[in-house]
C-alpha cells in the first residue's frame, strides 16, 4: 500500500478517530451503546453508509457544483440511509428496531457529512474507499469500546442473540448470556451506566484514557529526543576531549 | 443584478440528476424489500397473537378497521374464555409511537396485551413502570387508570388505545 492510501485508511483509525479525537457523532455514540450487539450493528452500518457516500463524493466531485455542495452531499447520503434502512429493515429486523430513529439520523450524522466535504470532495475513489473505511472502523471500533464498558458495568454481563437473532438461534432460540459482574448469588452491576448519564460518565473515562495514552507517547517522544540530543552532546564532548589529548 | 441563467440551469439540473437516480434506487430497493418486511410483520404479528390468548386459542381471519384513531384491525379469538377479540392498535404522541396487540374478553375486560413496537422516547421507563405492572395484575382494568408512572403521556396513549378497542367491541355487540 502506497504511503499516501497507508494514510488516509489509517488516519480514522486513531489518529483523527472520528469519535474520540475529532468529538464527533456524539449522539449514536451515546444512544445505542447500552449493548455491544447494537452498537457493533450500528457501527457496520455506519461504516457502509460512510464508505458508499464516499465513494459516490468523490466520483462525482468534478461535477456537484460548488454552490450546492452541501444539499447534494445530503442526497447522496440521505439516499444510501434510506437504502441501508430498508434492507436492514427486511433482513435485521431485530437490529431496526433497536437502532430505531437513530439510524434514519444517519442523514444527519457529522462525520459522513464531514468526511464527505473535507475529504471525499478532494480526493481520489480509492483515497476516499480507504478514508471511508478507516473512519468506519474507527467510529465502530470507538462506540464497541463504550458499549463494552457500560453493558458490562450496567448489566453485569454480555448478552449475544437479542439483535442478532441469529445468534440466539444457534443456542435454540435463547441468547448467549456471559455473566461477568451478576450472576448466581453475587451483583455487582451499576444500573446507573445503562442510563443516558452512565454513557457520558463512560465516553469521558474512554476519553481521558485515550487523552492519557496520546500524551505518554507524547512525553516519551519529547524524552527520546532529549536523551538522543545529551548523548550526542557527550559524545561530541568525549571526541573533544580526545583530541585535546592526542594534541 | 444580472442573473446567469446558464449556470442556474446546470445547477438546478445537476440537483434534479442527482435526486433523480437516488430516487430509482430508493424505489427499486423498495420493490426488493417491501415483500419481505410485509412477510416478517406478518409472522411478528402471527407469533404475537399466540401470546395474547395463548396457542389453544383458535384466532379467526383479520378484519381490517378503518375511521378510527387508534385501531387497525381485529381478530376474533374462540378460547375457554368464550368469544372475544384481539385488536390491532397503532398510536403515537410527540415521544414516539406504540403498537400493540389488545386481547379483549366478552365481557369487555383487558386480558392481556403484547407490545409490537414501543418507540417512545421513554420506553424502557413506560415499559418497566406502566406495562409490566398492567400485565402482571389481577385487576387489569384499575391498573390500566394508574398511568402516573414516569412516562405518562406513553401511559395514556396506552390506555386511549385499550378503551378505543373496548368500546369498539362494545358497539359492535349492542
Amino acid at each position: 500500500m502506497k504511503g499516501q492510501h497507508k494514510q488516509s485508511f489509517l488516519a480514522g483509525l486513531w489518529k483523527e478517530n472520528p469519535l474520540l479525537i475529532s468529538l464527533l457523532g456524539m449522539c449514536p455514540a451515546l444512544a445505542v451503546t447500552k449493548s455491544l450487539e447494537a452498537a457493533f450493528g450500528m457501527g457496520i452500518l455506519f461504516s457502509i453508509v460512510l464508505i458508499c457516500s464516499n465513494v459516490l463524493v468523490s466520483l462525482l466531485r468534478k461535477v456537484i457544483p460548488e454552490e450546492v455542495r452541501t444539499p447534494c452531499y445530503i442526497v447522496i447520503i440521505a439516499a444510501f440511509v434510506t437504502l441501508t434502512k430498508m434492507f436492514t429493515e427486511a433482513f435485521l429486523p431485530e437490529l431496526y428496531s433497536t437502532l430505531g430513529v437513530f439510524l434514519s439520523l444517519l442523514v444527519v450524522n457529522c462525520v459522513i457529512l464531514g468526511r464527505s466535504e473535507a475529504f471525499a470532495s478532494k480526493n481520489g475513489v480509492f483515497d476516499s474507499f480507504l478514508d471511508g473505511v478507516g473512519n468506519g472502523i474507527g467510529f465502530t471500533l470507538a462506540i464497541c469500546i463504550i458499549a463494552f464498558v457500560r453493558e458490562v458495568l450496567g448489566t453485569g454481563r454480555l448478552t449475544f442473540g437479542t439483535t442478532f437473532t441469529f445468534i440466539g438461534d444457534a443456542n435454540g432460540g435463547n441468547p448467549f448470556i456471559i455473566p461477568i459482574l451478576k450472576g448466581e448469588g453475587y451483583d455487582a452491576s451499576f444500573s446507573v451506566f445503562s442510563t443516558p448519564v452512565g454513557g457520558f460518565l463512560v465516553l469521558g473515562i474512554v476519553l481521558a484514557i485515550m487523552m492519557a495514552i496520546t500524551n505518554a507517547k507524547a512525553n516519551k517522544k519529547k524524552v527520546d529526543e532529549r536523551l538522543a540530543k545529551a548523548k550526542a552532546k557527550a559524545e561530541a564532548a568525549a571526541k573533544a576531549a580526545e583530541k585535546g589529548e592526542a594534541k | 443584478m444580472k442573473i446567469e441563467w446558464k449556470k442556474s440551469f446546470k445547477i438546478a439540473a445537476i440537483l434534479c440528476a442527482i435526486a433523480g437516480v437516488s430516487a430509482v434506487l430508493v424505489s427499486l430497493a423498495n420493490v426488493v424489500t417491501e415483500p419481505i418486511i410485509a412477510t416478517n410483520k406478518a409472522t411478528k404479528e402471527k407469533n404475537g397473537l399466540q401470546k395474547v390468548f395463548g396457542s389453544d386459542a383458535t384466532y379467526g381471519e383479520k378484519k381490517e378497521l378503518s375511521d378510527t384513531k387508534y385501531l387497525l384491525a381485529y381478530y376474533p379469538v374462540t378460547s375457554s374464555l368464550g368469544e372475544s377479540r384481539v385488536y390491532s392498535t397503532s398510536g403515537n404522541n410527540a415521544y414516539g409511537t406504540v403498537s400493540l396487540l389488545v386481547g379483549i374478553t366478552s365481557g369487555y375486560s383487558l386480558y392481556n396485551l403484547v407490545v409490537m413496537e414501543n418507540t417512545e422516547s421513554y420506553a424502557t421507563t413506560l415499559n418497566e413502570n406502566y406495562i409490566v405492572t398492567l400485565i402482571n395484575s389481577d385487576k387489569k382494568d384499575e391498573a390500566l387508570n394508574e398511568v402516573k408512572c414516569g412516562a405518562t403521556y406513553g401511559a395514556k396513549l396506552i390506555r386511549d388505545m385499550v378503551n378505543a378497542a373496548k368500546d369498539h367491541y362494545k358497539e359492535a355487540k349492542a
